[in-house]
């Protein structure tokens, strides 16, 4: 029996020690393929991560198209209404813009997440290995994306709360700051972000720099209502920045037929330092099929503005009702079709017609306007049948409509060319590279986009003499930009607040978010009734502001977050 | 796991005739007759602790030569008790044998062990797999179906899909719901149709916490049994094939619209314009036509075209099912085997969604010394879904207007002329899909010299899984070519030691077991994808000939350890007693979190032993009550902060720069998070009454689950939407009877009849423990949809109340044709939190199953209904349009099936509104699912043993049978059981099924 026992004892005791390791070493939790917040702001890469991912966050807030009805911060304003006249598409406000939608809700999440991450930052910052003259830089960086999203926030939903502790554990009870609060840690913000950031000159294309910090500074104090400090923070960027407007015709199309204000926003134009461009201040960075571009040649959901605003004038058929007006009744690269779109969202009357002193029942397909902005490059006012078989080819849409289109006037309207990128799509979403038809799964708009661009900021500062009361220097800075254009010189006493609108609309249409400005300057809802069609009659005296989010009012269960009235 | 135990009969006799066996030899002969006394042919007839044997001929007689007069005989025949008899002097043994295994005697497997029914102290369910055995069933889940009290399977629409699994209702919000699953004693990870249903000997089910406790950590949502066949000792070899072949259509019939219906449909969304006003939008507009609407060009041209294709049928099929499995098993003295094969083809109901599985196993045990005993349970299991199949969606939403291809024969790739592709491209793609599945479990067995019943006994167990998808299709990333191959791998090891011990001492029985052990899990993946190729003419091979390259790979590990100790108790088999105490540590739980403990007691009194018992027709009554704790534990790194390198944070400065990675926190730590625990009683009445005519069990059980694993909603404004933490008391209550019986019996005709009854009820018991709002009430989670009180499944939503009509009085943003949503305040607004309120729960009210088996001679008659009903508000689901349909452009260009009932001033009276006119609220009704399922029917026929014992055969059964071939429901749409209503928008439908086969052993 004995040597049995011996030989049992030691397999018990072989398989005991197979099973019997250390217990904590046994269940310690290693990740194996992410990192902890722990491990991840140490170095100075890690920050640079970290900051990384902010811009990504702001370009994907820049571009929600779907998930948020299509560019709200422009269709449903006084510049662009639903094309469809639907329901959808903020086609009606009282079913689009409540407590419950996805619109108010997509970007209070959005924007509150970049304000999460950037105290992420700003909290783990000290204790890091980082050089403290990189502390400073990082830290200005950081801030100025939060003072981007309050920004965003408090013009849109009013007062909102003011996070500006990192969150290492779950919190519910927020309480909203006043509108004056936030405005004040915007300035708070963006003051350091302009003290520690460096020129345009010295970044790369697309990073944050002291100029957009001032330009944010300029706009928030307008908002506060300090005229001075808002004209020395435009100043700063409009004269001591190394910014200047582009007057000359440049970039990839140069050479093509057009005027410096189409270059503007044709492929590779919008860069400083890739484009040649020394007016932009804040550009988005796209670019086509790289990781982290945001954009695929092989069709992708990013910045679907063409989709979105592109007219559809290659569904409909010739007069005679036979053959396609179209070549292949395709879309095609080309201003004449404007890439591949799908009606959702057009622009308004005011916008085609008013601003530009046009009258809209009258032939506007030859402008003689001086106004670049309005050549027949930047606004597209016209159909050629572009089908050979067609005994209309080479005709205008206007002159021989097709039934098809008077009766549905959404499949074609005039539009802005800067939505789309004529001859410049992918070769990935080219149907026939010799025709330039385009694939469905073209759509996007597949260039750089702005955030800021200098006219705006003169615009701000035009804004800020204006409400100051100096007329001259508030005309005197408009007509920066409208000289470039080739436009009329504005006089001091045509200078109002309507008319700095009007200019942005004829500069910044689809650039500057539209319902912010309007709701800055608290001109939203009286616009909307003024000049779109469509939400004139739904818009309600209470949609100025956003509500807040219903699913926030309720998750937050430890405080009250109080609605905007109305909702 | 009755073999088990007959082999430690055999070896007791074995080693007692051992010792009387002298030189001596004899012709014993007799005659083997069934309980009616009808002959039994092919009966096997082993002279025990040799090889020696034969088998009755057609009139049940026997003649075998012995060697002594102490030799045991031992008869055996599939479907009756085992008998052994000593020969003595006898020259002529005749045998009267019994149909096997009244329930009470049955083997139960308990886990580390197995115990017979009638000591049972807990709620454990076996399966009869039997009467499934003639159904088309890919996995032993479909067999499992319906069939035992308080396990609910889930319904299936897809070839190869797993089914969900859920038993006795769900204790958890947020942690994992599904029973943990055990074959042949070790944690099986993974889907259950990797186990070949022909290889299943049995299926037991832990139900009550006592039960569970055995499994601890894992054990909350109930543990599931399985135990693989195996052969027997002195038993020549057996050879069983069986295959059959089924083909099923869904079991609703429905289609697309076709045209008529297409273009009507399109003038009922445009009726403001398709039709006069004057006429209150009946009379058709005269002025209006389809290139009105907006209506896609491709579209408008289909109909001057003449244009009805009907996708839905040309992308769709009969499914074919083909199965076929061969199984050799047997033993000699000292080794026993059991060897199968088997094949499973699906072909499934949508054009390419194919599924193949082939499997193999190996089950070995040997007896290498007197005290030592080793073998090994292995199997590979190689599953194929190789083959795009196209999205249905896609399917649902093409126009007939539109045809595949173009006058060249070439697809059309947007046929309808939006981002949607065509539903036969997927077809084109070259794809190679395949799981496999390696384990190899090995264990060896000591039985302990010098200490009578003491066994030490070590598993082993080893699974290795590969993953493979590869694909590409020349239509893919835009028609510019796209390619993929994903690579994982999964290993898992298993370590178990357990000591037992068992000893009878007088009237006393004890059973002790104590378990170390451990468990862990390894996985790993690696995908590449290119786009932009060329060509594809070397398919996935070489991925780096794409233009846009993308690379990524993930991995994780998770671990468990426990300890276990156990002891069973019984005095004279009337009085019996079971306690469990178990340690668990997992590698998921927070630093401080890691173990706990899990203790459970279960008691039995079996009174029909008492000698005071005296009551005329009981003839078995047992009263048994449990008390246990399980737990549940939380997926892998749940409690750790994580830090994402996200493709969305991905970002490039300037033009033609390289990419710079971004990283985000993704989630919040929480440094507590612990198990969660459920604790509970179970107690349980099992009875058998009439001569054992009628038997069965009734149980009730009420478990509360503390510290629920629960994603807690956040505001946003955090910058986190959850949290995973622990909170709140979950009340689990139930009944559950199971009644077994033969209404009739006689000589040629039997009725076996079994019900099953069950019904849970869970409810809040508590959540955050806070009364914020003063009401003297602990407050609900509103947020989270969790109401005190109620269950976990309670709808609080927007109440409607039919369809808004054209001359109603609409409130701002609504049309007619949208829902009327019921202004709960009255304050002419809506708004969430005033105008939503408690409709009902997801959750129904109770469950049936009813099996009949009718056997008239040599026919055998199977049918099993199936039934969930939701009882007041219970067992609602949803059921809305959902699809592409959001708005007017959308739902003119998509197709639907012909179910959707939509509102049109035509059709005042529909059901169901039409999603694209948009509304301020999002009001959707609520239906109940109630259904009764004829599930499964089979005829059998058994040829006479006479007969197929001249063809050599032990053997041989015909059967034909059908699935799902009758349901009884007001559900609209796909099917209550899926939840699948009127949406078109991953419509697979839920299959009938006819089958025939054979089955035959030699």
């Amino acid at each position: 029996m004995k040597p049995y026992i011996s030989k049992i004892a030691l397999l018990v005791f072989v398989m005991t020690l197979a099973a019997g390791c250390n217990e904590e070493d046994f269940l310690n939790e290693v990740p194996l393929d992410f990192y902890s917040p722990e491990n991840s702001y140490t170095t100075e890469a890690h920050f640079e991560a970290a900051l990384v991912d902010l811009y990504a966050r702001v370009r994907d807030e820049q571009n929600i198209s779907s998930n948020a009805n299509e560019y709200t911060e422009v269709v449903g304003t006084d510049l662009a209404y639903n094309a469809r006249l639907d329901n959808n598409r903020l086609g009606n406000y009282n079913n689009t813009i409540t407590p419950q939608g996805g619109v108010p809700r997509i970007h209070w999440n959005n924007w509150y997440k970049v304000i999460s991450n950037v105290n992420a930052i700003i909290a783990r910052l000290p204790d890091s290995q980082v050089p403290q003259a990189r502390q400073a830089i990082i830290d200005g960086e950081a801030k100025l994306f939060r003072a981007w999203a309050y920004r965003y926030l408090v013009h849109t939903y009013g007062g909102v709360p003011l996070v500006l502790k990192e969150a290492t554990s779950p919190k519910s009870d927020f309480t909203r700051a006043s509108r004056e609060e936030v405005l004040n840690q915007i300035v708070k913000d963006a003051s350091d972000a302009a003290n520690s950031l460096p020129n345009v000159d010295a970044v790369i294309d697309g990073r944050l720099t002291n100029a957009v910090a001032n330009h944010l500074l300029a706009e928030t104090y307008i908002a506060l209502k300090q005229y001075d400090k808002a004209i020395a923070a435009a100043t700063e960027v409009i004269e001591k920045s190394n910014l200047s407007l582009m007057t000359k015709r440049f970039g990839s199309l140069r050479n093509s037929s057009g005027d410096v204000y189409y270059d503007l926003f044709r492929v590779g134009n919008q860069n400083r330092k890739g484009g040649g461009n020394t007016e932009a201040i804040w550009v988005a960075q796209y670019e086509t099929d790289i990781p982290g571009g945001g954009l695929s040649s092989t069709g992708s959901r990013a910045n679907q503005l063409e989709r979105v605003v592109a007219p559809l004038p290659w569904t409909l058929k010739d007069p005679k009702g036979k053959l396609s007006a179209a070549l292949d009744a395709s879309p095609a690269s080309t201003l004449n079709e404007g890439g591949r779109g799908a009606s959702f969202v057009r622009p308004t009357e005011y916008y085609l017609y008013d601003i530009w002193g046009l009258d809209p029942k009258v032939d506007n397909r030859v402008i003689t306007k001086a106004d670049i902005r309005t050549s027949k490059y930047n606004i597209v006012r016209d159909f050629i049948y572009s089908n050979p078989e067609s005994s209309f080819f080479g005709k205008s849409m206007i002159d021989f409509p097709t039934p098809q289109w008077v009766s549905q006037s959404w499949r074609w309207y005039p539009y802005p060319s800067k939505i789309t990128t004529p001859g410049q799509h992918p070769e990935g979403v080219i149907d026939n590279p010799a025709k330039l038809t385009l694939k469905s799964t073209a759509g996007s708009t597949y260039r750089d986009m702005y955030l800021i661009r200098l006219p705006e900021t003169l615009f701000l500062r035009a804004e800020a003499y204006l409400l100051k009361g100096d007329l001259e220097k508030a005309a005197a800075d408009l007509n920066v930009v409208r000289n470039r254009a080739n436009a009329t010189p504005v006089t001091p006493s045509e200078v109002t607040l309507e008319y700095i609108l009007d200019e942005r609309a004829r500069e910044l249409i689809f650039e500057e978010n539209r319902r912010l400005t309007l709701a800055r300057m608290g001109k939203l809802v009286a616009r909307v009734r003024k000049y779109n069609p469509l939400n004139g009659d739904d818009i309600n005296d209470y949609n100025d502001l956003f509500p807040i989010p219903f699913a926030e009012i309720e998750a937050n269960k430890d405080a009250k977050l109080e609605q905007n009235p109305g909702y | 796991m009755k073999q088990t135990l007959l082999l430690k009969k055999i070896f007791l006799f074995w080693s007692f005739s051992m010792l009387l066996t002298t030189a001596f030899a004899q012709t014993i002969t007799g005659k083997v007759t069934d309980e009616s006394g009808e002959a039994l042919p092919g009966v096997s007839i082993v002279q025990k602790g040799t090889t020696n044997g034969t088998t009755t001929n057609a009139e049940g007689r026997y003649s075998l030569n012995v060697s002594s007069t102490s030799v045991v005989l031992s008869f055996s025949f599939i479907g009756y008790s085992s008998q052994e008899q000593a020969v003595g002097n006898n020259t002529t043994l005749n045998v009267s044998m019994s149909p096997s295994a009244e329930s009470l005697e049955e083997v139960v497997v308990v886990g580390y062990g197995t115990q017979k029914r009638k000591d049972l102290t807990g709620a454990i369910a076996s399966a009869n797999l039997e009467a499934f055995r003639e159904a088309p069933n890919v996995s032993i889940l479909q067999s499992l179906k319906g069939s035992l009290p308080g396990l609910t399977i889930g319904q299936t629409n897809r070839a190869g899909q797993e089914a969900s699994i859920q038993i006795r209702g769900v204790s958890t919000l947020n942690g994992n719901t599904s029973p943990l699953i055990i074959v042949d004693g070790l944690i099986f990870n993974g889907r259950f149709s990797d186990i070949n249903p022909a290889d299943v000997a049995s299926v037991d089910v832990l139900k009550d916490p006592s039960s569970k406790a055995i499994y601890g950590s894992q054990a909350a949502n109930g543990v599931i049994l399985v135990t693989t066949k195996s052969g027997r000792t002195n038993q020549k070899p057996t050879i069983t094939y069986s295959g059959s072949y089924a083909t099923s259509t869904p079991t609703i019939d429905t289609k697309l619209l076709d045209r008529e219906g297409y273009l009507q449909k399109v003038r009922d969304i445009n009726y403001s314009n398709a039709y006069t006003k004057e006429s209150g939008y009946t009379q058709l507009n005269p002025a209006w036509d389809f290139s009105n609407s907006d209506m896609n060009p491709q579209l408008l041209a289909g109909i001057p075209a003449g244009n009805d294709y009907d996708w839905y049928g040309n992308l769709t099929q009969p499914a074919l099912i083909t199965n076929h499995s061969l199984g050799v098993s047997g033993g000699s003295e000292k080794t026993t085997y059991f060897l199968s094969a088997g094949y499973t083809g699906e072909k499934g109901f949508v054009l390419n969604d194919d599924y193949k599985r082939v499997t193999a196993r190996l089950n070995l045990d040997t007896q290498v010394t007197n005290w030592l005993t080793i073998g090994a349970n292995t199997s590979g299991t190689f599953t194929d879904f190789s083959g795009d199949a196209p999205s249905v969606g896609n399917i649902t939403v093409t126009s007939p207007l539109v045809l595949p291809r173009d006058e060249d024969g070439n697809f059309v790739i947007n046929p309808v002329g939006d981002q949607t592709t065509n539903a036969f491209l997927p077809a084109t793609n070259d794809n190679y899909n395949t799981q496999s599945r390696l384990v190899g479990n090995f264990y060896g067995v000591v039985k302990v010299p010098g200490v009578p019943g003491l066994s030490y006994r070590a598993n082993f167990g080893n699974n290795v899984r590969f993953f493979k998808d590869f694909g590409s299709s020349i239509y893919g990333a835009g028609q510019t070519g796209s390619a993929y191959k994903t690579n994982a791998y999964q290993y898992e090891q298993t370590l178990d030691n357990i000591l037992n011990y068992t000893k009878t001492i007088g009237k006393h029985n004890i059973n002790a077991t104590a378990v170390y052990g451990y468990n862990k899990v390894r996985y790993e993946r690696t995908a590449a994808t290119g786009k932009g190729f060329s060509d594809l003419d070397l398919s996935y091979n070489n991925l780096a000939l794409a233009e846009v390259q993308n690379i990524e790979s993930s991995a994780w590990k998770e671990a468990l350890l426990y300890q276990l100790v156990s002891a069973a108790y019984s005095y004279e088999g009337k009085y019996l007693l079971k306690a469990t105490v178990r340690r668990d540590g997992f590698s998921g739980f927070s630093q401080n979190n890691k173990t706990a403990l899990f203790p459970s007691i279960g008691l039995g009194w079996v009174i029909s032993q008492e000698p005071f018992f005296d009551v005329p027709g009981v003839d078995f009554l047992k009263i048994r009550g449990s008390y246990g704790e399980n737990g549940n534990k939380v997926a892998r790194y749940s409690s750790l902060a994580v830090v994402e390198a996200a493709e969305d944070s991905k970002y490039v400065f300037g033009d033609g720069s390289s990419t710079y990675i971004g990283r985000s926190v993704k989630t919040l730590a929480n440094k507590d998070l612990k198990w969660e625990r459920t604790k509970g009683i179970n107690v349980g009445l099992d009875f058998a009454v009439l001569k054992n005519r009628i038997d069965g069990n009734i149980e009730y059980y009420n478990s509360n689950t503390f510290d629920l694993l629960w994603s807690k909603v956040l505001p946003q404004t955090s910058g986190f939407s959850k949290v995973l933490s622990n909170l709140g008391q979950i009340n689990n209550t139930g009944f559950e009877f199971m009644i077994h019986g033969q209404p009739l019996k006689t000589n040629r005709f039997t009725w076996d009849l079994t019900v099953n009854f069950s019904r849970n009820r869970n409810k809040v018991v508590s959540l955050l423990g806070e009364d914020k709002d003063g009401d003297g009430k602990e407050d609900d989670l509103i947020a989270s949809g969790l109401f005190m009180n109620r269950p976990i499944g309670t709808i609080y939503d927007y109440q409607v109340d039919g369809i808004y009509q054209l001359n109603d009085e609409l409130p701002k943003g609504f049309e007619p044709g949208s829902y009327r949503v019921i202004d709960q305040n009255g304050d002419g607004k809506y708004a969430p939190a005033d105008d939503r309120a408690i409709l009902g729960q997801s959750e129904p009210a109770y469950s049936f199953g009813i099996q009949n088996t009718l056997s008239y001679g040599q026919f055998t008659l199977r049918m099993f209904v199936n039934s969930i009903q939701g009882g007041k508000n219970g067992y609602l689901g949803l059921n809305y349009p959902f699809g592409n349909l959001d708005t007017r452009g959308n739902a003119t260009n998509s197709n639907w099936f012909d179910f959707y009932d939509y509102w049109s001033p035509r059709n005042p009276g529909a059901k169901y509104p039409t999603p694209w006119v948009g509304a301020p609220v999002g009001g959707r009704a609520y239906y109940q699912r109630n259904f009764v399922r004829l599930q499964d029917i089979s005829l059998a026929y058994n040829f006479d043993k006479r007969l197929i014992s001249k063809l050599k055969m032990q053997n041989l059964k015909l059967f034909v049978s059908g699935k799902n071939l009758l349901t009884l429901t007001k559900w609209d749409g796909w099917d209550p059981e899926t939840g699948q209503g009127i949406n078109s928008r991953d419509p697979y439908p839920v299959m009938k099924s006819y089958s025939f086969g054979l089955e035959v052993s030699f």
